[in-house]
């Protein structure tokens, strides 16, 4: 037998919360892992074929990617993801993205109003490989009476980041006074650094087959000030750590 | 058996009445309604025939003029108002002076796909009948056929009925019903074999009709049930759909199975879902008895009185409620079906603790039956008045809507008669079963289960096979889930049930030996 897990009667009474988010953001709606075994002290179970098993399928999943934490642009990563499951909760995935940054009006605003030249790190792809673990498999009544199937996983893995520099914050001759000499920026350019990342994410399962998918994920890598500096001999070579928060959301189709 | 002239002297007979409609006046009536049909003005043409069928030129104006309106109200979409006409025709047998016999039969069976024209109807047109097949039209047979076979099954003539059930075509939308109905036959003179192929092949027959299907699968459960064969009647139980009005009594019925296996858990988790609230009207006093003596089986004697005061304080109100409805409604039983009714959309407020009954009265045929009866007639006599003009002059309307209201009344003296029997036959029912629950009491208080299970007959080796909740038996690799029932019914989990509870005969005598 595959994996149990129970649900707890505590998601019935949870249903003024939005099902989506029911497992992660309700009072009390996780519902407890159990195994078989612990239903031996329950005098009447359900026991029935799994709704959605995943044991041996292969999961296709796209989805658009938000880096949350970025103040001055938007940066909008389109991700395709396969998920290979050797079980109900472990599965190997592989990951890739990638997209384009929107600055934002702030970034605008500072550079015209204040003169402020703000430094950026785009992320322009990332190619990522894991382990996710599906500890919780739960279901849950909206208040329409209807019934949906979803699951909690956890997720881990590495891979490389691609930042794009456009080095726009560097001072071309034109802003500067003529006596004042300036080198031309470099030509714009995307490094790739080692990521690391964690990830929490929930499938709602709409048949056999589609699930609707949201994951939240912390990619953090360490990069090389000098590949953002203005003028490479006098670059600050150090290293320096970043952390990009996405939010993804899309569907997944299991072969 | 009425005389039957040859179809070719009626031809002639209708030759020569063309002949004479040419030279005279005598159709007038009938060659206006003929008129109006050509230039498909059906509403016109049905006043017309109906003006020249009350006061005919002659008698064979009448006969045309009748077969006209048929056919007009039948083109307009009164199937009922038609089928007034049409029987009549039917009714005067293939006689020489009836040339439209054979067709009325034809669009009879047509109109009874379309709108059930109910059993009561229809027996009236094949009652006493013993007409030559020849003389049946075939696209009519089927429906002629059928209907003659299920008037002898009724009677229990079953050698006679069975006849009529193989005569119809295998073209017909009749031939699953038919198929079905031998099956019954075949399975009551004991051959049971013969009785699963008609009710496979019956299965085959009924394309979308998911009533026989259905009713096909739970006969040859009960077949293989019968025939000791539990596991595989299973097979067949677990075929009827959740959303099916018959998937309840599938499950109680599966739950008599599973104990004759001795799979007690599975037995117990069936009744739960019996005994939930989303079934609190739905009538099964016997599975506090099933539930009783599992717990018996299991020697949990403590469970086995619970279950008895269970059935005691459920069906006590019961019983008491649907003896006062028999008492208030033996004089007056045709008014059964509107109390029925009542009840069906909601309106009832009185005999509160007989819903249980009613509810399954309401689910039977002899209900279902009138009701449609009910509202298709009500349907047509709305549209009948809307119709103005020659309808209203003609008295043409009064003349149907009474036939509809007449119909009206058959059907719900009828399905009033029968709800009453049935309802009868309930409270006999659980007399009956109040006499068991002693029986079950002495084995409890004699501690001892042997006595039941040599009257059952329950199956002393147990089946290896291992169920799983919605009467599957576990597949191996098969992925499973569990969820522990913690006081809540979740409407999902009706059905897949399983108990979790020790056989404690053996605890005396040494280790259990598990759960069965």
């Amino acid at each position: 037998m595959g994996l149990v897990t129970g649900k707890n009667s505590i998601w019935r009474r949870s249903q003024a919360c939005l099902a989506i988010f029911a497992v992660i953001f309700c009072s009390g709606a996780f519902p407890t892992m159990v195994s078989a075994e612990q239903f031996s002290s329950s005098e009447v179970r359900v026991i029935r074929p799994r709704f959605f098993s995943k044991s041996g399928r292969l999961e296709t999943s796209a989805q658009m990617s938000v880096v949350m934490n970025q103040s001055f642009i938007y940066t909008y990563l389109a991700t395709g993801i396969l998920d290979f499951h050797f079980s109900e909760s472990i599965a190997i995935e592989g990951a890739g993205a990638f997209g384009l940054t929107i600055d934002k009006d702030d970034k605008k605003n500072l550079d015209s109003n204040f003169k402020i030249k703000t430094e950026i790190l785009r992320t322009k792809y990332f190619a990522e490989g894991g382990l996710l673990y599906t500890p919780i498999y739960g279901k849950y009544q909206l208040s329409s009476g209807a019934l949906i199937y979803l699951d909690l996983f956890v997720a881990a893995g590495g891979g490389m980041t691609g930042v794009e520099y456009l080095y726009d914050h560097c001072p071309k001759p034109s802003d500067v006074p003529s006596d004042v000499t300036v080198t031309a920026p470099p030509a714009a350019k995307t490094a790739s650094y080692p990521t690391g990342f964690l990830g929490l994410g929930q499938r709602v399962f709409l048949d056999k087959n589609v699930s609707l998918r949201w994951d939240i994920r912390s990619h953090f890598f360490s990069y090389n000030k000098g590949d953002g500096a203005c003028d490479p001999l006098t670059a600050d070579t150090s290293s320096g750590t970043q952390t990009n928060i996405t939010m993804q959301l899309g569907a997944g189709y299991f072969l | 058996m009425r005389g039957l002239t040859s179809s070719r002297s009626a031809w002639i007979l209708a030759a020569g009445i063309s002949i004479s409609m040419l030279s005279t006046n005598s159709f007038a009536g009938y060659e206006a309604g003929q008129k109006l049909t050509a230039g498909r003005d059906f509403a016109g043409a049905a006043a017309e025939y109906f003006q020249s069928y009350s006061s005919p030129r002659s008698a064979q104006e009448k006969v045309f003029s009748e077969w006209g309106l048929a056919k007009s109200l039948q083109s307009l979409g009164f199937y009922y108002s038609s089928s007034k006409y049409f029987s009549q025709i039917v009714r005067r047998g293939p006689t020489a002076v009836n040339p439209y016999f054979r067709r009325s039969l034809e669009e009879l069976g047509q109109i009874n796909n379309t709108v059930a024209l109910g059993k009561s109807h229809i027996s009236q047109l094949v009652k006493g009948e013993n007409l030559a097949p020849e003389s049946i039209p075939a696209a009519a047979r089927g429906f002629y056929f059928y209907y003659l076979g299920e008037e002898n099954f009724i009677k229990e003539k079953y050698e006679k009925s069975s006849d009529m059930f193989k005569r119809v075509p295998a073209a017909s939308s009749y031939y699953s019903k038919a198929q079905f109905h031998l099956g019954v036959i075949a399975n009551r003179a004991g051959a049971h074999s013969r009785a699963i192929s008609y009710f496979e092949s019956t299965r085959e027959a009924a394309g979308a009709d998911a009533w026989v299907r259905e009713q096909s699968a739970l006969n040859i459960a009960r077949v293989h049930y019968e025939t000791k064969n539990f596991a595989e009647s299973l097979k067949y139980y677990a075929q009827i759909p959740r959303e099916s009005d018959n998937w309840l009594e599938a499950i109680f019925e599966s739950a008599w199975a599973f104990f004759m296996m001795a799979k007690h858990n599975n037995v117990l988790g069936n009744i739960h879902t019996l005994h939930s609230p989303f079934f609190e009207n739905r009538f099964f006093p016997e599975s506090y008895l099933l539930e009783a003596i599992t717990y018996l089986r299991l020697c949990r004697f403590d469970k086995v009185q619970s279950s008895l005061e269970s059935f005691r304080d459920k069906n006590k109100p019961v019983f008491k409620d649907i003896s006062a409805v028999l008492t208030e409604y033996k004089s007056k039983k045709s008014e059964l079906f509107k109390l029925v009714y009542d009840y069906r959309n909601g309106s009832l407020s009185s005999y509160r603790s007989a819903w249980a009954i009613l509810d399954s009265l309401s689910r039977s045929d002899a209900y279902k039956e009138a009701y449609r009866a009910v509202r298709y007639s009500d349907a047509e006599i709305a549209r009948l008045s809307g119709m103005g003009g020659k309808w209203v002059s003609t008295g043409l309307i009064d003349d149907l809507k009474g036939f509809l209201a007449k119909k009206k009344a058959v059907a719900k003296v009828d399905s009033g008669v029968q709800l009453f029997e049935q309802a009868a036959s309930s409270v006999a029912y659980m007399r009956d079963l109040v006499q068991q629950t002693k029986g079950i009491q002495a084995e409890r208080f004699e501690g001892q289960v042997d006595t039941i299970r040599r009257s059952l007959n329950v199956t002393q080796a147990n089946d290896r096979k291992v169920f799983i909740g919605g009467l599957q038996p576990l597949k191996v690799d098969q992925q499973i889930e569990y969820w522990p029932f913690q006081g809540e019914y979740w409407e999902d989990e009706l059905g897949y049930y399983v108990y979790n509870l020790d056989d404690r005969c053996n605890a005396s005598a040494g280790p259990s030996n598990g759960k069965k």
